[in-house]
């Protein structure tokens, strides 16, 4: 490896080493975050959506080295089995998971939505999932999911 | 990208020329998103010019300044933004990739090699933007939308400083960009502009892409100077406009269809010309 990649990455300092025309993705996937998903490597389908310095973005189309000195926050970041993120909690209470491949890529664009804008329309949340397909149900679940999300985040439930 | 052995983080303009002056075989990266997936076989050392200072985005008296590594999303919240062309280039950032790819994808990026997928190079037609560059001998120059589309996109080692749109709030703006679903690559993008003037078009600007190079269509402009906005011939407006394009190949769908697609898409532009002159 002929660099080393000093990132922050769900809250704690790593020193990665990394080659310069690496994919963050297959870092992150080396690393242990088995929840950026690989998909259609190309920039389309999201299900590899991670928040770099707070905005989501397809880690399949960013080389590892551009995260230098970045905050980058994975699913395994966000919650955990006993006590989720209240979006993990709408996305499990509203039904809306499948085979659940673009789930975590799809809960991160949520999250990206929610910590910048607490109320958002129905519009709103469409286009901040917009980067993210979903082959198995379809997107009203979800729409509904982070709309449900909302009002916990913000502390009125 | 198999030969980049080294990426290199300058912190000013001037270190990044240098390090490109030092290795021919160089590519300045900002977002990354197409750099990343492509086939830059020849590069070695990738530049990283996303911590230089040219994200700021500035309201002057005649223009909208917007530095070259601000990303589309910051350009689509910027109050600043909304205000060049009474908000189409607003509507252009928002029609371009989805959420993630335009938190990643920078206005430099977007119009520096003039892809035909791309949505902004119709923008900086239409609004007669300037782009400020600078190239490895630290000479700094302006040049005209139209001289940047002619010359086919910025030189290699020149890095793009910004570009200064003229708000243009007196012209009427369009933008339309055509696409399966509104994330897809677009088979067809459109920009238009025109200045009225007592009911009459006083001077014009329409630009497409993707269906063929990123052009001007200067015939049609010429034949609507002078036309008094009421009495417009859409018809023989739409067939020029077809007539004066060379619609390129894509394997995706027909040259039939998409000439007939230029035409209907114009042709709502004027309609909606029409109805806002009134």
């Amino acid at each position: 490896m002929s660099q080393i990649l000093h990132v922050i990455i769900n809250g704690t300092s790593k020193e990665i080493p990394i080659e310069p025309d690496e994919l963050l993705l297959d870092v992150l996937r080396r690393e242990g975050y088995k929840g950026v998903k690989r998909g259609c490597k190309e920039g389309t389908c999201g299900t590899c959506t991670i928040l770099l310095n707070d905005k989501a973005v397809k880690s399949c189309i960013l080389l590892a080295a551009q995260a230098k000195n970045c905050s980058i926050i994975t699913i395994e970041g966000i919650g955990t089995r006993d006590n989720p993120h209240p979006i993990q909690q709408a996305f499990v209470d509203e039904g809306v998971v499948q085979c659940g491949f673009c789930i975590p890529g799809m809960i991160l664009s949520a999250k990206n939505l929610l910590d910048n804008n607490p109320n958002p329309t129905k519009d709103e949340v469409k286009m901040a999932l917009d980067g993210n397909l979903c082959r198995c149900t379809g997107y009203s679940g979800q729409i509904k999911a982070v709309l449900a999300a909302a009002p916990v985040m913000r502390g009125e439930k | 990208m198999k030969n980049v052995t080294e990426y290199k983080y300058p912190s000013n303009v001037s270190q990044a020329l240098s390090l490109f002056s030092e290795q021919k075989h160089s590519t300045y990266i900002a977002g990354g998103t197409h750099l990343a997936s492509g086939n830059r076989n020849n590069t070695i050392r990738l530049i990283d010019i996303t911590r230089l200072g040219l994200n700021e985005i500035k309201d002057g008296d005649e223009n909208i300044e917007v530095g070259a590594t601000t990303t589309i999303t910051d350009m689509y919240n910027s109050p600043i933004v909304k205000k060049v062309g009474k908000g189409v280039l607003k509507k252009a950032c928002r029609l371009i990739g989805d959420t993630p790819l335009r938190n990643a994808i920078t206005l430099g990026g977007n119009i520096a090699r003039l892809y035909t997928w791309a949505g902004l190079p119709v923008m900086l037609l239409t609004l007669d933007a300037e782009i400020e560059i600078i190239n490895p001998l630290e000479k700094t120059y302006s040049v005209e939308a139209v001289e940047h589309i002619t010359n086919g996109g910025i030189r290699d080692g020149d890095i793009i400083l910004n570009v200064k749109f003229p708000q243009k709030n007196s012209w009427f703006h369009a933008y339309e960009k055509f696409a399966l679903t509104t994330v897809d690559y677009t088979w067809l993008t459109m920009a238009f502009a025109a200045e009225v003037k007592e009911g009459q078009i006083t001077d014009a600007r329409l630009a497409v892409s993707r269906i063929t190079k990123v052009t001007r269509i200067t015939p049609v402009e010429k034949a609507l100077i002078g036309q008094l906005v009421s009495q417009l011939d859409l018809e023989k407006l739409k067939s020029l406009l077809k007539s004066s394009v060379d619609i390129v190949q894509d394997y995706r769908v027909s040259k039939e269809y998409r000439s007939q697609l230029l035409g209907v898409i114009f042709k709502r532009m004027l309609q909606k010309l029409q109805e806002e002159t009134q």
